[in-house]
C-alpha cells in the first residue's frame, strides 16, 4: 500500500488572455520508506507537483486532482484547517534556498521548535522541549550549542541554514518529507553529507521521501526509483532502475552531443591558433610554459585584509579575511579560484576590482586592464529589474567611456553608433536583437546570465572576474554559458578569474586553480 | 555609546546650519521688526532707536555669533511682539501642539496596523479595494475642508464632542481629551491614509518570501502566519516612513490649528513670520530641525534593536 498516491494533479495560473497549464495529468506513487527521484529541468513542474500535495502553493495557482490518497486520506477534499494538522507534522518541506526561507527576525532555537508548537505537541518542562530542538539539529548534523540556539539565520552559513531547515522539518518525525532542489546552493562536500543525512533518516525511521534535483547523478546515488518530469507532464515511469538509467544515459547524451555541435568549430580553431602562436607542436603538458610566457596583466602582491568588527561598547577587534596573499594573471589565462564560503574569495576579488581597499599589499595592473569587470552569480540580483536589455548594456558602454575619459583618452561615440555595439555585443553572447526592448524580469536564468556577460564585456576590459556564474542555473544551460565564455575569450582577447565551488566546472574551463582556504592560497594546480 | 556620540554630533551640526540659514533668511527678506512694532507712523528715528535696542545693528555674522553665544546659555531672547522670553512663549505653545499630536498619533497607530492587515489579508479581494479608494480619498481631502466637516457633524449636529475653546490637559483632561479628538481625527486621517497604504504594500511584499511559505509548510494558519512570520518584517520596512510621519506631526499642522483655533507651535510660526519676529522663528525653526533629526535618531535605534541584521557596530 502506497503512502501517498496522486492522480491526475493539474495545476494552471490566470494569464492575460487564458490560462496557462503548469503541470497536466501528473499521476505517481510513493511507497513507505521510500525515496523517490523527481528529476527535470528547471519549469518541468516538478516543484509545483510536490508543492501541490499538501497544497502549500501560493493562491493564484489552481489546483485540481482525481485524487491526492495520503495515508489513506484524501488531501484534495481536506479543509485548510486540517491541511494545517498535517502541514509540518505528517508532510514536511525543505526547500531550495537556505538563504531566504528562513525568517531573518528569529532566533533558530524559536524556529526549530516551532512545528512542535503548532502541532500541540506538549513537554511536560521547558528543558524537555529544548532537548527535543537540540536531538532534531544533532540529527540535521549541526552541534546544538547555546550559541546556535540564539543565532540569528544571517549569521550561519548557507550549508548550516539548510541543516536547519532540516532539522525543522525532522522535529515532528513526519512519515513524508519533500527535498526540493535542497543541495543546489550548496558545495559538492555539503550536497554529499546531507544526501548521508536522508539516507539515514530513512534508515532509522522508515520515512518517505520525494527527491527533487536536476542533478541527475545525485539523485540516482540516493533515489530508489526515478520519474521524469518534462513541461508539465510526466514522462512514462520507469519500473526498473536499469531503464530509468537508459532513459537518463540517453537524455544526457543528447544534451552533450547538443553542446559539441555548438562548441564544434571553436575547439579546433583554438587548436590552430596555438599551435601557429608557438611555431611548432605544443604537447599537453607544455601548455603551462607557454602560459608563462604570455604577458602578465595582473599582480596581487601580498594582499591583505581584515574587517574591524566593533563591539557595542566601541571595543574594535580585527578579524582578519585574507593573509598575504599573492597571485599573477597573464594574458588570455584563465584563472579558477576554488575555496569553500568564508574563505575569502570574494573579499579577494572585490579588493581587485577596486569595490573594496586592501589593508596591505598591492595590485598591479597591466595598462588595458586597469577597470576589471564582474559577472555575479544572481544575475536577477544584479542588474536593474526595471530597465530593458538595451538600455542596461547601453550604459554599459557609456560607463566605458568614463573610464577611458579618466585615463585621458576621449572617445564619446554617438548614440547610433554606440546602439550599434549594444546590438553587436548581443550577437556575441547568441540572444536576438529583440531581447534589447526586453526587461530583465523578462528573460530565463541562462538568457539573464548571457546579458550579465555581456554588460562586463561591452566595454573590453582586459581582466573579467565570474563569481559563480553558473552555479544558479540548470546543467545544460550552464554547458552553453561555459562554451560561451570560452568562446568570448577568444573573440575578445581577454583574462578570466572564474570562481567557483565546483570542481567539475573548474575542470572544464580553468587554465590554472588557486584553492583559497581560511584567507591564503593553499595549494596551486 | 560611541553611536550615540555621533549621533548627538551629526544634530548639533545639524542645529547650526539650520539656524544660520535662517538668520541668512531673516536677513535678506524685505520687512523690518522694528517698524512693524512701532507700526507706520513712526519717525526714522524712533526706528533706528529701537533697532539699536532691539540687537539690529551690526552685521549679519556678528549678529549671528551673538546669538549663539546667547543661546549657549539657554537665552534664546525675547520676543519682539509679545515682550516676554521665546522659550516661555514656545513653551506655552508646545503643550498644545503636543498635546495634539499625541492624540493623533494615538488614532494612527490604532487604526493603520489592523487596517493594513486586513487590506494585505487578501490583495485585490474586495476589502482591499474598498480601503484603497477610501485611503486615497484620506490622503486627497484637503485638511481644513475636513475639520470642518467634522465640526459640523460631529460637534454640532449630533454634540458627540466639545467644540469651542481649547482646554489644558492639565485643567480638564476629560474636556481636553473631548476637545482634541476631532482635530485630532483631522491631523490622523492623511497620515492614517498613507500609513495604511505603505503598510500593506510592504506586508504584500514581505508574504512573496520564501520564509512565508516555509512558515505555510510547518503548518502555520493564515492568521498565524501574518502575526507570528509577517508583520514584524513588515513594520521593519514601514520604521522609517512612521518616524517621518511622526516628526511631520508633531512640528504642529497650521491649517488644524487655525481651523480649531488650538493655540499652537504652528499658528504662532505664521504669525511670527509676519512680525518678523525673529528670535521666535528660529527656535521654532530649530525644533522642527531637532525633530526630524531625533525621530531619523530614534528610528535607527529602533532598527538595531528590532532587526538582528543590522549590525551593532558602526
Amino acid at each position: 500500500m502506497a503512502l501517498l498516491s496522486v492522480k491526475k494533479l493539474n495545476i494552471s495560473v490566470d494569464v492575460p488572455g487564458g490560462e496557462k497549464q503548469l503541470v497536466r495529468d501528473v499521476s505517481f506513487e510513493v511507497g513507505k520508506g521510500e525515496i523517490l527521484g523527481l528529476v527535470g529541468a528547471s519549469g518541468s513542474g516538478k516543484s509545483l507537483t510536490s508543492m501541490a500535495i499538501a497544497h502549500i502553493l501560493r493562491r493564484e495557482y489552481k489546483v485540481s486532482a482525481e485524487e491526492i490518497l495520503f495515508d489513506k486520506r484524501r488531501m484534495d477534499l481536506m479543509s485548510e484547517g486540517e491541511l494545517c494538522d498535517i502541514r509540518g507534522r505528517e508532510i514536511a518541506y525543505v526547500f531550495q534556498e537556505p538563504m531566504t526561507s528562513l525568517n531573518p527576525l528569529l532566533r533558530i532555537g524559536r524556529q526549530v521548535a516551532e512545528p512542535l508548537e503548532i502541532h500541540g505537541i506538549k513537554f511536560s518542562t521547558k528543558v524537555e522541549k529544548t532537548e527535543a530542538v537540540k536531538q532534531a539539529l544533532k540529527e540535521a548534523g549541526l552541534e546544538p550549542t547555546r550559541d546556535l540556539l540564539r543565532a540569528y539565520p544571517h549569521q550561519l552559513s548557507g550549508g548550516q541554514r539548510q541543516r536547519v531547515m532540516i532539522a525543522m522539518a525532522f522535529i515532528c518525525n513526519p512519515s513524508l518529507l519533500v527535498a526540493d532542489e535542497i543541495t543546489t546552493a550548496l558545495d559538492v562536500d555539503t550536497t554529499n553529507v546531507i544526501a548521508e543525512l536522508l539516507l539515514e533518516r530513512r534508515k532509522r525511521y522508515g520515512t518517505s521521501i520525494i527527491f527533487i534535483s536536476h542533478d541527475t547523478k545525485l539523485v540516482e546515488r540516493v533515489s530508489d526509483r526515478i520519474l521524469h518530469m518534462k513541461n508539465g507532464e510526466m514522462l512514462e515511469n520507469h519500473e526498473s532502475p536499469e531503464e530509468a538509467e537508459r532513459e537518463l544515459m540517453a537524455a544526457k547524451r543528447a544534451e552533450e552531443a547538443e553542446i559539441r555541435a555548438m562548441e564544434g568549430s571553436e575547439t579546433s580553431d583554438e587548436d590552430t591558433d596555438e599551435q601557429s602562436a608557438s611555431g611548432n607542436k605544443i604537447a599537453g603538458r607544455d601548455k603551462n610554459n607557454a602560459l608563462n610566457a604570455k604577458k602578465v596583466i595582473l599582480e596581487v602582491k601580498n594582499l591583505s585584509f581584515a574587517y574591524s568588527d566593533r563591539s557595542v561598547l566601541g571595543k574594535v577587534t580585527l578579524k582578519p579575511v585574507l593573509k598575504d596573499v599573492s597571485l599573477v594573471l597573464r594574458e588570455g589565462e584563465t584563472l579558477g579560484i576554488v575555496g569553500k564560503s568564508g574563505s575569502g574569495k570574494s573579499t579577494l576579488v572585490k579588493t581587485i576590482c577596486g569595490l573594496q581597499k586592501s589593508n596591505e599589499g598591492e595590485i598591479i595592473y597591466a595598462p588595458g586592464s586597469e577597470f576589471p569587470q564582474m559577472v555575479f552569480q544572481d544575475p536577477y540580483s544584479s542588474l536593474n529589474p526595471a530597465r530593458s536589455v538595451g538600455r542596461i548594456l547601453y550604459e554599459a558602454v557609456r560607463m566605458g567611456e568614463r573610464r577611458a575619459a579618466m585615463k585621458g583618452e576621449k572617445k564619446r561615440v554617438s548614440k547610433t553608433l554606440a546602439r550599434q555595439v549594444v546590438f553587436d555585443m548581443l550577437k556575441s553572447v547568441d540572444l536576438k536583437s529583440e531581447i534589447a526592448y526586453r526587461k530583465i524580469s523578462e528573460l530565463s536564468g541562462g538568457e539573464r546570465q548571457r546579458v550579465a556577460i555581456a554588460t562586463a564585456l561591452i566595454t573590453r576590459p582586459g581582466i573579467v572576474i565570474l563569481d559563480e556564474p553558473v552555479s544558479a542555473i540548470d546543467a545544460n544551460v550552464q554547458e552553453q554559458i561555459l562554451a560561451l565564455l570560452k568562446k568570448l575569450k577568444e573573440t575578445f582577447g581577454c583574462s578570466y578569474i572564474f570562481i567557483s565551488h565546483d570542481p567539475e566546472v573548474i575542470a572544464k574551463i580553468c587554465d590554472r586553480v588557486l584553492v583559497i582556504e581560511d584567507g591564503s592560497i593553499k595549494e596551486k594546480r | 555609546m560611541k553611536y550615540i556620540i555621533k549621533k548627538i554630533a551629526s544634530l548639533v551640526i545639524t542645529l547650526l546650519i539650520i539656524s544660520f540659514v535662517t538668520f541668512l533668511a531673516f536677513a535678506v527678506i524685505p520687512g523690518d521688526a522694528a517698524v512693524s512694532k512701532l507700526g507706520m507712523d513712526a519717525t526714522p528715528e524712533q526706528v533706528e532707536e529701537l533697532r539699536e535696542e532691539m540687537g539690529l545693528k551690526g552685521s549679519v555674522m556678528s549678529r549671528y555669533l551673538r546669538w549663539l553665544g546667547n543661546a549657549a546659555r539657554g537665552n534664546f531672547g525675547k520676543s519682539y511682539r509679545y515682550d516676554m522670553p521665546v522659550t516661555e512663549l514656545i513653551s506655552e505653545r508646545l503643550g498644545a501642539t503636543v498635546g495634539l499630536a499625541c492624540v493623533s498619533l494615538v488614532l494612527i497607530l490604532v487604526f493603520s496596523v489592523p487596517l493594513s492587515l486586513l487590506s494585505a489579508a487578501k490583495p485585490n479581494g474586495a476589502v482591499d479595494n474598498v480601503l484603497t479608494i477610501l485611503t486615497q480619498i484620506g490622503m486627497a481631502i484637503p485638511q481644513f475642508f475636513l475639520g470642518i466637516v467634522l465640526t459640523l457633524v460631529f460637534g454640532i449636529l449630533l454634540s458627540w464632542f466639545k467644540t469651542g475653546s481649547y482646554v489644558s490637559p492639565s485643567v480638564d483632561f476629560g474636556g481636553f481629551l473631548s476637545f482634541m479628538i476631532l482635530p485630532a481625527i483631522s491631523v490622523a486621517i492623511p497620515k492614517m491614509s498613507m500609513m495604511v497604504k505603505y503598510l500593506r504594500d510592504c506586508i504584500v511584499s514581505e508574504k512573496k518570501n520564501d520564509y512565508v511559505r516555509t512558515a505555510k509548510a510547518k503548518g502555520n494558519g493564515e492568521a498565524a502566519i501574518l502575526f507570528k512570520h509577517v508583520l514584524k518584517n513588515a513594520v521593519i520596512s514601514a520604521i522609517t516612513f512612521f518616524a517621518m510621519i511622526t516628526a511631520e506631526v508633531l512640528a504642529g499642522s497650521i491649517v488644524v490649528e487655525q481651523v480649531f483655533g488650538i493655540p499652537g507651535l504652528g499658528r504662532l510660526l505664521v504669525n511670527s513670520i509676519n512680525n518678523r519676529d525673529f528670535p521666535v522663528v528660529n527656535v521654532i525653526v530649530l525644533y522642527m530641525a531637532a525633530l526630524v533629526v531625533i525621530m531619523n535618531t530614534l528610528a535607527d535605534i529602533s532598527y538595531r534593536i528590532v532587526d538582528p541584521r543590522v549590525s551593532r557596530a558602526d
